[in-house]
């Protein structure tokens, strides 16, 4: 227990002298939170600018075009004289796509002509462009029947046996689909992971000595204990920041955890002392800090990538689908979205041991290196 | 130091220190199979859904084979009651549920109202609801228009106007080919501004950070180049292997790269200047990597972001580089459709080189030795 106390509070004496170590686990996850909370702070897309190519010039174009500003998702930028003009204001980046009206819409609706009326979107800017596309897609399909009964003499429509389809779709936990809680959610861990990771291999990777750590191991007393310790701090600071994020996510802004809070906080603790230990495999490994920063950046930055949480990782290669499972990222969002979207706790258990399986196997791999290290020069 | 001695030593420190040919080449490299790997089935798909059947008719037997045909629904269940559906759901083993209802064949055949189809969806995964959403409608779409026709007769009874909805440029709407060409830039430009503040942090923990003119010119040049090697390496020959879609305008995009390379590499020289020692550069600068990614509003547009955070975006090449080079690189856009974005690099270009000379070389010699 003497070496774990020692480890500890010459860990946090170390970080009381130094700023800019104290500053990776203040000032730095301080400023990460605050830009990532204010990027998504308006939550769901607003008013994205869609061009108009009015080729039939009629009542029923300028309906379609009324249906589309109405859109809360949908801000008309602008009138465009054919479709190439249109292109190209997509690529000038003034508008996210746009609607393409046909001559004739009107006589179309009413007289079955078969009228084709075309979205286009920037398929360069997915995510923007085909939101914008599908709201663009339910304006105006929910506006066709009140512009053909403008249209026809009786002023109504024939039932249409496609709409005698009743489809209720409902979203659970995101009704709003909002990107603070559906990225939001998920881009902090990913962010507190490289922090946690470079933080880890920096306060091991100081003490090592001509790159070896065989001296720190014979101080240490005990290389687990004294590893313990050391990581310690870092694990509960950027658990903190975690939590923080958390409490904003949910007290602050209001968002629902349908599962056990609980449970995430001590997943999340348990997943950056997942991330502290493969830092300390990595620095024992290496025996270079510099080297394991690289890696670090490398397997935790682009995890988010490989978690499945964007794109799911189904029909995806065996290396992308192998790859992911051993990532933590994968396996500590899987329980987090997992409890935010009420699962079952019984649900959250594999992913627990996972996170569980990397403290024990990678911190294990690493003292065994460090103590042998020791025992070496010894 | 001369300006071209202080280019060759500056190439000779990359490529003889092992941490500075790793972080700066070789990792631009690896990245460029590394990072796509798990986009490269480009769309969502056989995400698993659980179907409660009640209606029990030939109509939901084929929606269900139908639905589990599709590309993006993957049926794992077929339950009779709701609470089954909801244990699988509650026990992650589905994403979504897909209610049919009593009565609907027919409700469909006679026109008698009172069911229908819900479709519930768990929208934290937010690209996974939408995708299961569209996967049904396109499925009872099809249904309606294909297997209820009164006696099997073609009719014209559909609707009226038919909607067609298409993305330009990435005309496949694949997720590598929206993806990779964003993050390429970022890959550039955080590997390069790691490599030149790692560098800059090592000499400055030797105490020989400040310049002459001529030598900071040779470095940042130096630098520069290495960014440029990397742009031409991903825009030219990473893109062309991963099949990533390319419509390049070829002028801008080489009038374009020197000048995000060297607002890159001085703001890298100008933030390891201020560090103490060379490991701090990715201490502090690695945990930037996601968030620039989301700031360059290449997934959430600039234009949604409060005005503050849209303006200190700006402040990241990054985030003109993914304006410039997207549009130039996919989209097939001229220089003057990007003009903005090109004249953003060239005022960063400018303006972090100015910022690096007066930090590195001016406060030291302030009668400016010349070169």
């Amino acid at each position: 227990m003497t070496a774990f106390r020692r480890a500890w509070s010459r860990e946090v004496e170390h970080l009381r002298r130094d700023p800019w170590d104290l500053a990776g686990i203040t000032v730095l996850p301080g400023l990460l939170i605050f830009v990532v909370a204010a990027l998504f702070w308006q939550g769901p897309l607003r008013q994205i600018p869609l061009g108009i190519v009015d080729d039939d010039a009629g009542t029923a174009g300028r309906a379609v075009v009324r249906a589309l500003a109405a859109s809360p998702m949908i801000r008309v930028e602008g009138r465009y004289q054919g479709e190439a003009a249109a292109v190209g204001a997509v690529r000038a980046g003034r508008i996210m796509g746009f609607v393409h009206i046909p001559a004739g819409l009107g006589d179309g609706i009413a007289r079955h002509r078969g009228a084709v009326l075309r979205i286009l979107y920037n398929g360069s800017f997915l995510t923007a462009g085909g939101q914008v596309a599908s709201a663009a897609e339910d304006a105006v399909t929910a506006a066709l029947p009140d512009i053909a009964a403008e249209r026809l003499p009786n002023h109504a429509v024939p039932a249409s046996r496609v709409r005698r389809f009743a489809v209720e779709a409902t979203l659970l936990g995101n009704a709003p689909i909002s990107f603070e809680w559906f990225l939001g959610l998920l881009i902090f861990p990913a962010v507190l992971h490289l922090n946690a990771a470079c933080v880890c291999a920096m306060a091991l990777g100081r003490e090592l000595r001509d790159t070896s750590l065989s001296a720190w191991a014979r101080a240490s007393g005990g290389v687990v204990p004294a590893m313990v310790g050391k990581m310690l701090p870092y694990v509960l600071a950027i658990s903190a920041w975690g939590l923080v994020w958390l409490l904003y996510l949910t007290l602050a802004r209001g968002w629902r955890v349908e599962g056990s809070l609980t449970l995430i906080a001590g997943g999340q603790a348990l997943f950056y002392a997942a991330t502290a230990a493969i830092a300390a495999l990595l620095v024992a490994a290496t025996r270079e800090t510099a080297t394991a920063l690289s890696a670090s950046a490398v397997y935790a930055g682009s995890a988010l990538a490989y978690s499945g949480a964007t794109l799911p990782l189904n029909g995806g290669h065996a290396f992308a689908r192998i790859w992911s499972n051993v990532l933590p990222l994968t396996h500590y969002v899987a329980l987090q979205t997992g409890q935010v979207s009420g699962q079952a706790l019984a649900a959250a258990v594999a992913p627990m041991a996972s996170l569980a399986a990397y403290v024990v196997v990678a911190g294990g791999g690493a003292a065994a290196i460090v103590a042998a290290a020791g025992r070496r020069r010894a | 130091m001369t300006f071209d001695r202080a280019f060759a030593a500056t190439w000779h420190a990359i490529l003889t220190s092992r941490t500075l040919l790793s972080m700066m080449l070789l990792s631009v490299v690896l990245y460029a199979f590394y990072y796509p790997a798990p986009y490269a089935h480009e769309a969502p798909q056989k995400l698993p859904v659980v179907v409660v059947d009640q209606d029990n008719s030939a109509l939901s037997r084929a929606m269900i084979l139908d639905l589990d045909a599709t590309r993006a629904v993957s049926v794992v269940a077929v339950v009779a009651d709701p609470a089954a559906a909801r244990a699988d759901m509650r026990g992650g083993k589905a994403d979504g549920i897909v209610l049919i209802a009593d009565g609907l064949e027919r409700q469909l055949r006679a026109g008698t109202p009172g069911s229908g189809v819900a479709i519930w969806v768990n929208a934290t995964y937010l690209l996974r609801a939408s995708t299961i959403g569209e996967a049904v409608s396109a499925v009872i779409r099809n249904i309606a228009q294909t297997r209820l026709l009164p006696g099997g007769q073609i009719t014209r009874a559909g609707a009226p106007v038919t909607i067609v909805r298409e993305p330009l440029f990435n005309r496949t709407g694949g997720y590598k080919g929206y993806v990779f060409p964003a993050v390429a830039i970022i890959i550039v430009q955080q590997t390069l501004l790691f490599g030149a503040a790692t560098f800059m942090g090592g000499r400055r923990r030797a105490g020989t950070w400040r310049m002459r003119a001529a030598e900071f010119g040779g470095t940042l040049a130096a630098f520069s180049s290495v960014g440029v090697l990397g742009c031409c390496f991903l825009f030219g020959l990473a893109f062309w292997i991963q099949g990533v879609p390319v419509d390049t305008g070829i002028v801008g995009t080489v009038m374009a790269v020197p000048v995000f390379a060297t607002a890159v590499a001085a703001l890298g020289l100008l933030a390891g200047s201020a560090m103490d020692r060379s490991e701090r550069a990715m201490y502090m600068l690695g945990p930037t990597s996601v968030p620039l990614f989301f700031l360059t509003g290449a997934t959430y547009p600039l234009d949604q972001m409060p005005w503050f955070v849209a303006a200190f975006a700006r402040l990241a090449p990054s985030t003109a580089g993914v304006h410039a080079f997207v549009p130039l690189n996919q989209m097939g856009a001229t220089v003057r459709e990007v003009a903005l974005p090109l004249a953003t690099l060239a005022v960063l270009a400018v303006g972090y080189s100015l910022l690096a000379y007066w930090r590195i070389v001016a406060s030291a010699q302030p009668e400016r030795a010349g070169d």
